[in-house]
């Protein structure tokens, strides 16, 4: 499986230069914005940032689900399915890849944002001020102090929704070539799938663990419970996949 | 017995390619799969290497079902290139070694130097001839029990196809097995055992090759053109 | 080699390692290419190249030497009597060519000899 691993990231290697380099632009934007004390300059590479992350994550995911699909549809997939692995592997290995890539990827854009705000602070008293005030609007607000647990139950959400994305779009993809082969609306139906899929989830999250106005108090612990449903359907969603790539796909 | 279809069929939406196959493959022989385009033989040498499942029948790898321990053993080439882009000549001999174990990179060098292609050549910009022999020489690098070349002459010109003659009879030793299927008769009637017609998805005729000549009294590519006629 | 497709493979594989030798190109007690080699040089399948050195050794044309390959015969007398069959048959062709064209036997043997003087 690592050998799968490793193919997997080769081929969506390209596009994590492109990444790093626009990062890369942002930074110098920033930097030349800190040295040069334009105020305005840092706010817009900050905004820059922020959003690019968020960009940045959706196209991560985008692309293991492009990778998939293409996967399937591309003569290219004859290299990849004629090779000794079950599907189980196969499949396996793109959303451990997909998993990694968003962690990493994440750890890195928190790494920057972490890096340039402390650099923000160390240059500017005044939003060490910022953030006090920040906190304690935030702990007043919600009546809370911030735990560790809550911040450990929201990035697991976090990573585990986003693995579940992919492995319910690997699902609805698999589902609709396994009845309609290469026909031109299959992507039509694999979306209407997705969809599907979704409202399923959040139907049995409601159903399990009831709704999130009810743990107001602990909310963390909602947070746990809805991780552990996640990684359920994405289990369920895995093995899915692999069972019709196994049995029933013709590529 | 290497591998053995049993009634095999394969529909699809708007036709059927495979229409009730059985065909016994022997170890150590050359088999010919002759017929004009569309008339199954392709699908069938897919559904062997795994990438299409039947509709109905059976086939079995030495005995047991098509899968994981089938796939270490059988080379399967097809006749689109499959290559991923991003790939060089070397990219693909070290995908090849990564999966496959019989897989002989020497053997693989010396394909590659005699195909006239290069290590750092980009899959993506190889000519159709380059990109065709590039696939023969990563299938027949492996030292694969069961060899299935799709039309592995279409697009090489006359000269290298003697070389592709050459490597395939390099190949053919007592523990392997050939299938090449191919519209072009002529250039493989000296090199096979066994010839099989496929007509319409399903076998016309199945025979050694000698056999069929001398019995007829025609040679393969005459045999061919009374069936297809 | 140019195949004939009206004539099995291995005959005309056998004929041709027969000329070689008759006119010497293969020596007596000269080793052949191995079974494999054989099928490279005609590019003809391997089965077939075994069956030609069987067909070979059931005419004691060659002999196999275990481990050791498959050898021309020593037999001088075997070498003249295959030139004569394979003289034979190519004069059989050609007697019965020309009959069809209508020469007698003396005609033939004029036109032979003149052949011979204007080569």
């Amino acid at each position: 499986m690592l050998k799968l691993m490793k193919y997997e990231f080769r081929k969506q290697a390209f596009s994590k230069f492109i990444i790093l380099a626009l990062v890369g632009l942002i930074e110098l934007l920033f930097f030349f914005g800190v040295v040069a004390d334009r105020e305005n300059v840092i706010v817009t590479s900050m905004m820059f940032l922020f959003f690019f992350t968020f960009g940045a994550m959706f196209f991560l995911a985008f692309e293991s689900i492009l990778t998939f699909s293409n996967d399937l549809k591309q003569k290219c997939s004859y290299m990849l399915f004629l090779t000794p692995n079950t599907s189980y592997s196969i499949v396996g290995a793109k959303v451990l890849s997909a998993g990694i890539q968003i962690i990493l990827a994440g750890i890195a854009f928190f790494a920057v944002i972490a890096i340039d705000g402390a650099i923000l602070i160390a240059k500017y008293d005044a939003i060490e001020q910022v953030k006090k005030l920040l906190l304690e609007i935030v702990n007043d607000m919600f009546n809370m102090n911030i735990k560790f647990s809550d911040i450990v139950s929201v990035v697991a959400l976090m990573i585990t929704s986003w693995i579940s994305t992919i492995t319910i779009a690997f699902f609805s993809i698999t589902l609709s070539t396994t009845f309609l082969a290469d026909k031109k609306f299959k992507g039509f139906v694999s979306f209407i799938i997705f969809l599907g899929l979704n409202v399923i989830y959040n139907k049995i999250t409601s159903l399990a663990i009831g709704d999130v106005s009810e743990y107001l108090s602990g909310l963390d612990i909602y947070f746990m419970w809805q991780s552990i449903i996640t990684v359920c359907f994405i289990i369920v969603t895995y093995l899915g996949t692999a069972w019709m790539l196994e049995k029933k796909v013709s590529v | 017995m290497i591998l053995q279809c049993n009634d095999l069929v394969k529909k699809y939406l708007n036709k059927t390619a495979v229409n009730g196959i059985s065909l016994d493959i022997e170890k150590g022989r050359i088999y010919a799969l002759l017929g004009p385009n569309g008339s199954g033989k392709t699908t069938l040498m897919k559904i062997a290497a795994g990438l299409v499942k039947p509709s109905s029948g059976t086939i079995t790898y030495k005995g047991n079902p098509i899968g994981v321990e089938s796939k270490k053993r059988v080379a399967y080439m097809s006749t689109e290139p499959f290559f991923y882009n991003y790939m060089t000549v070397q990219d693909a001999g070290k995908y090849y070694q990564d999966f496959f174990e019989d897989f002989d990179a020497k053997r693989y060098e010396e394909l590659i130097d005699r195909m006239e292609l290069g290590m750092k050549d980009k899959a993506k910009t190889l000519s159709s001839g380059l990109a065709a022999k590039l696939k023969i020489a990563a299938t027949l690098a492996r030292k694969a029990e069961l060899y299935m070349l799709d039309e592995p002459l279409n697009g090489i010109d006359i000269i290298a196809r003697e070389k592709i003659i050459t490597t395939i009879l390099e190949v053919a030793r007592e523990d392997a097995t050939i299938l090449i299927s191919s519209h072009l008769v002529d250039e493989l009637e000296k090199i096979i055992d066994n010839a099989v017609f496929i007509k319409n998805g399903s076998v016309a005729l199945n025979g050694d090759a000698e056999d069929l000549r001398v019995g007829r009294g025609k040679s393969i590519v005459e045999i061919y053109k009374e069936i297809y006629a | 080699m140019e195949f004939n497709n009206n004539i099995p493979i291995y005959v005309q594989v056998i004929h041709d390692i027969k000329k070689d030798m008759v006119n010497g190109v293969l020596a007596l007690g000269e080793k052949l290419p191995s079974g494999r080699e054989l099928a490279l040089k005609y590019k003809i399948n391997p089965n077939t190249a075994s069956r030609i050195y069987k067909e070979m050794e059931t005419e004691e044309i060659c002999y196999t030497k275990r481990g050791l390959g498959t050898y021309v015969t020593e037999d001088m007398s075997k070498l003249k009597s295959i030139r004569e069959e394979m003289a034979g048959s190519l004069l059989d062709n050609f007697i019965e060519g020309m009959e069809q064209l209508g020469f007698t036997k003396e005609e033939l043997i004029q036109l032979l000899e003149y052949k011979y003087e204007t080569k």
